[in-house]
């Protein structure tokens, strides 16, 4: 989608209106959402939503004054703007070639395939989760999906300034939200991928699955604590989770701060923001502002190398895009990504294998809760007791207690099982060998 | 003029072809909003102003539903529409005149002028201390057309306040921005500067008297959310758990009643809204139902089926909550909660409708000692379960209050709801001190 004729109107036009500074961002999208219903007792429900959306946005202004417009439909050239107020505006510049390169951030991109798969229709969807259904039952035939949602979407978006950028992207992503129920245990998952075909039913029936099988009490009941001196197996849907939980830490200048009085941390942790991760559900040539995107390094062999950073914060230094539009109707704002630990080329299975965890954490059953003082955290968990690297029996209802200071240290090992979740940005982790963690009985 | 131009009888005729089986339960939705933001003086963008507006068709079939929107209003965009819910190519459909009229005016000024207003109530504290003020400005116009019926028009208009403080947020509703808005918020900066480097109660149980403004965010909680039709349905506890509650407790949700401004005559799903008693005399009465919820039953009443926009469907949801008041004035609620913590807002909450558990966050108190308000204390976090909650009130005030519950987001769907609320006792409530977020 390149530049309307009428954003070119206007853009022109807002220089004669005497803007010295100013931006369009037009955007278009189409999505489809499917919900799910099974209450107890009541047949099963399903929502179909069919979106069509557009919309587009200025900023206008210069040093000493500036505003916002946005509104639905095609760019109105001769729409009539309020009076700007006097806060002073800053638009970026088109980057330097010379310094592209340093991030990779100028790279030539091209759209992956799956940006034209075409929007699931009622039937992929109802296929899709009848066949996860099915899968769960035959595992668990007490098993049941109490609910689902999928939201598949795809959308444009070009963006022109009076300082020179223009640009065009596309974007393509599913989303999946599952509610299972077995015998009163239950489990959520949540996940994104860049189109509804590459959800596999049997893989996250499976994973269900063993959730539901680690939450179950064992014969004595109760959960039952594990020895706090061994290490944990921290599944990769865990350590994401913890991951997006601590990523407030490395964003903004003031992250310096912060993570000098995080101590050390282990030189088994490497941690990335990437704006075009070639697998990545958000991946796209440019930011939200126009800039190419590009590989943020914030963390390196557990030394921390620099937060991350939008242009108006990072001054002269070239640091790739990362300002991101949660839609037409939202101003650009610093955020991750693709948010994540680096893997290593270890099979999970070894890990779990030469280890000697005490535990195999599967994911978390609730959100991550932090104190933003202390940076203690807590996250109801599922997992398996290990002995010798053979599973011996489910956690029951279990909790995973530590601070982000111990968790950040005290990484052994990691697995190659890269795997991201969705929440404000990608967050994502491979399995993580962990010394230091506490699991309680919840 | 909000629609220039609304054929609303072509409207009906063109949807009642669509919705053409016995049952079928289907509306057009129009929407129209303007959101006007003034940002805190050194952001790096000014005056914020979004214009939406756009449509919205909805069919709902025995047990399948389907809702096609677009981002404009036009007879165009209302066609393709009905043809995606109908899920076929009917015959040619003739394009009902669909036409917005000019935008309406924003009030600027007042929103440029709150910032200095709220400076000065704070000065005549004798304080002073940083903030970062972010006014906002909320007007929505929506027009439900049925296949048989045609209410009138809506319309919500109401201001939002958005206060960082270096030990904190604060956020409020309020219909109009005056010189008593201005004071309002004054107080409660102040009492948080005051209160910042209070150090949190120990974990154990209090007493607690909730100011009008909490007991506003709790009612929501523990009685809106927890009697919901949908949540209820979803196998909640909220219904049985709020059957436990005190005697005197009397709850309705009344949008006709709701502070001038965002009152409502109808949902937005077109039905008329009623004062639904929801719990009297501690009793669960009617529950919250929307028309989908009310058709599949015969207890259940429409009428309170709302949507954060046109690109989503209507859930049921509380509009306007309403504590009846007591007869306790202030000395008799604090010697009711002598040895325990005051507490003037809530910062959020949440509802497990599952589980039926409450969590109720506050950005601090005072402690009630002698029957007297005591120094402050820090941040703290109820965690309780709806009927303990409920079964827990042990005085209630005769000073109601209307005020902004807050922001809902039940189902990604955000909306600003509204109470109207008496202080109350709570006996001995756990509480945890210090704070927590989840992320």
């Amino acid at each position: 989608m390149s530049a309307s004729p009428g954003a070119e109107a206007l853009l022109a036009g807002l220089r004669k209106r005497g803007f010295a500074a100013a931006e369009i961002f037009e955007k278009t999208g189409r999505s489809r959402r499917f919900v799910r219903e099974a209450a107890p007792e009541a047949p099963i429900r399903m929502t179909q939503a069919m979106a069509a959306e557009q919309g587009w946005a200025l900023r206008a202004g210069d040093r000493r004054r500036s505003l916002f417009f946005a509104a639905t439909g095609a760019v109105d050239p001769g729409v009539v703007l309020p009076e700007p107020s006097a806060h002073p505006l800053r638009l970026p510049e088109p980057p330097a070639p010379a310094l592209m390169p340093m991030t990779g951030a100028g790279e030539a991109w091209s759209a992956p395939a799956d940006f034209d798969a075409p929007l699931a229709t009622e039937s992929v969807a109802a296929t899709l989760l009848a066949a996860i259904e099915r899968e769960l039952r035959r595992e668990l035939p007490a098993s049941r999906l109490r609910g689902a949602w999928l939201e598949d979407g795809a959308a444009e978006s070009s963006l022109v300034s009076t300082s020179g950028l223009r640009a065009e992207s596309r974007a393509r992503a599913s989303f999946l939200r599952l509610e299972v129920e077995d015998r009163g245990r239950r489990c959520l998952f949540e996940g994104a991928e860049r189109e509804v075909r590459q959800f596999e039913p049997r893989s996250l029936a499976l994973r269900l699955v063993d959730r539901l099988c680690a939450l179950e009490e064992s014969a004595g009941g109760g959960a039952t604590a594990v020895d706090a001196t061994l290490p944990l197996l921290v599944a990769a849907p865990l350590a994401a989770r913890l991951v997006q939980a601590m990523a407030p830490l490395f964003l903004g200048p003031a992250a310096q701060e912060r993570i000098a009085a995080l101590g050390v941390f282990s030189p088994e942790l490497t941690l990335v923001d990437d704006g075009r991760f070639a697998a990545g559900v958000l991946a796209a040539p440019v930011d939200g502002e126009g800039l190419p995107t590009g590989r943020a390094l914030l963390v390196e062999a557990g030394r921390f190398v620099r937060p991350l950073l939008a242009w108006w914060e990072a001054g002269p230094a070239a640091v790739p895009g990362c300002a991101r539009r949660a839609s037409w109707r939202d101003l650009p704002r610093r955020a991750p990504t693709h948010l994540f630990v680096e893997p290593s080329t270890t099979a999970v299975v070894d890990l779990v294998a030469s280890g000697g965890a005490g535990a195999y954490l599967l994911d978390a059953e609730s959100a991550v809760r932090i104190d933003p003082v202390s940076l203690s955290f807590e996250v109801a968990v599922s997992g398996l007791h290990l002995v010798a690297g053979r599973a011996v029996s489910p956690l029951g209802a279990a909790r995973l207690c530590s601070d982000l200071r111990s968790l950040l240290a005290g990484i052994r090992a990691r697995g190659r099982d890269l795997y991201f979740v969705p929440g404000d940005g990608m967050f994502g982790a491979p399995s993580l060998l962990v010394a230091g963690l506490r699991v309680l009985p919840r | 003029m909000t629609w220039a131009k609304l054929e609303t009888a072509a409207v009906a005729r063109a949807l009642a072809a669509v919705a053409a089986e016995a049952g079928d339960l289907a509306e057009v939705y129009f929407e129209r909003r303007v959101d006007a933001e003034w940002p805190p003086s050194e952001a790096a963008c000014g005056l914020r102003l979004r214009r939406e507006e756009g449509l919205a068709v909805r069919l709902v079939r025995g047990d399948r539903g389907w809702l096609a929107s677009r981002d404009a209003i036009g007879g165009a965009e209302l066609t393709s529409a009905l043809r995606q819910v109908a899920r076929a190519q009917p015959a040619a459909m003739p394009e009902p005149e669909l036409t917005v009229g000019p935008p309406p005016a924003v009030p600027v000024a007042t929103l440029r002028g709150f910032e200095g207003e709220l400076e000065r109530a704070i000065r005549r504290h004798h304080v002073a201390f940083p903030f970062r003020l972010t006014t906002r400005w909320h007007r929505r116009d929506l027009q439900v057309v049925g296949p048989r019926w045609v209410p009138e028009s809506e319309r919500e208009v109401f201001y939002s306040l958005d206060v960082e403080l270096p030990w904190g947020r604060f956020g409020a509703l309020a219909t109009t921005l005056q010189a008593g808005e201005a004071e309002r918020v004054a107080r409660a900066l102040v009492a948080r500067f005051r209160a910042r480097d209070a150090a949190p109660p120990p974990d154990g149980r209090y007493p607690l008297l909730l100011a009008p403004a909490a007991t506003a965010v709790m009612l929501h909680e523990a009685v809106g959310h927890a009697l919901e039709a949908d949540l209820m349905e979803a196998g909640g506890r909220g219904a049985q758990s709020a059957a436990g509650g005190a005697a005197t407790l009397d709850v309705l949700d009344d949008p006709r009643r709701a502070p001038r401004g965002v009152d409502r005559a109808t949902d937005d799903e077109g039905q008329p809204v009623v004062r639904r008693w929801l719990i009297r005399g501690g009793i669960v009465d009617q529950p919250i139902a929307d028309a989908l919820h009310a058709a599949r039953s015969e207890v259940l009443l429409p009428g309170s089926g709302f949507r954060g926009s046109r690109h989503q469907s209507p859930l049921p949801r509380t509009h306007h909550l309403e504590l009846l008041p007591g007869e306790a004035d202030l000395p008799q609620l604090l010697r009711a909660a002598d040895g325990g913590i005051f507490i003037a807002e809530l910062d959020q909450g949440t509802l497990d409708p599952q589980s039926g558990e409450v969590v109720l966050y506050a950005p601090g108190g005072r402690y009630i000692r002698g029957g007297e308000l005591a120094e402050s204390c820090g941040p703290l976090r109820l965690r309780s379960r709806v009927p303990e909650l409920l079964a827990a009130v042990t005085a209630i005030g005769a000073d109601p209050q209307p005020a902004g519950a807050g922001w809902c987001a039940k189902g990604g769907q955000r909306r600003a709801v509204w109470a109207t609320a008496p202080s109350l006792v709570l006996a001995a409530m756990e509480i945890c001190g210090g704070r927590s977020g989840e992320r």
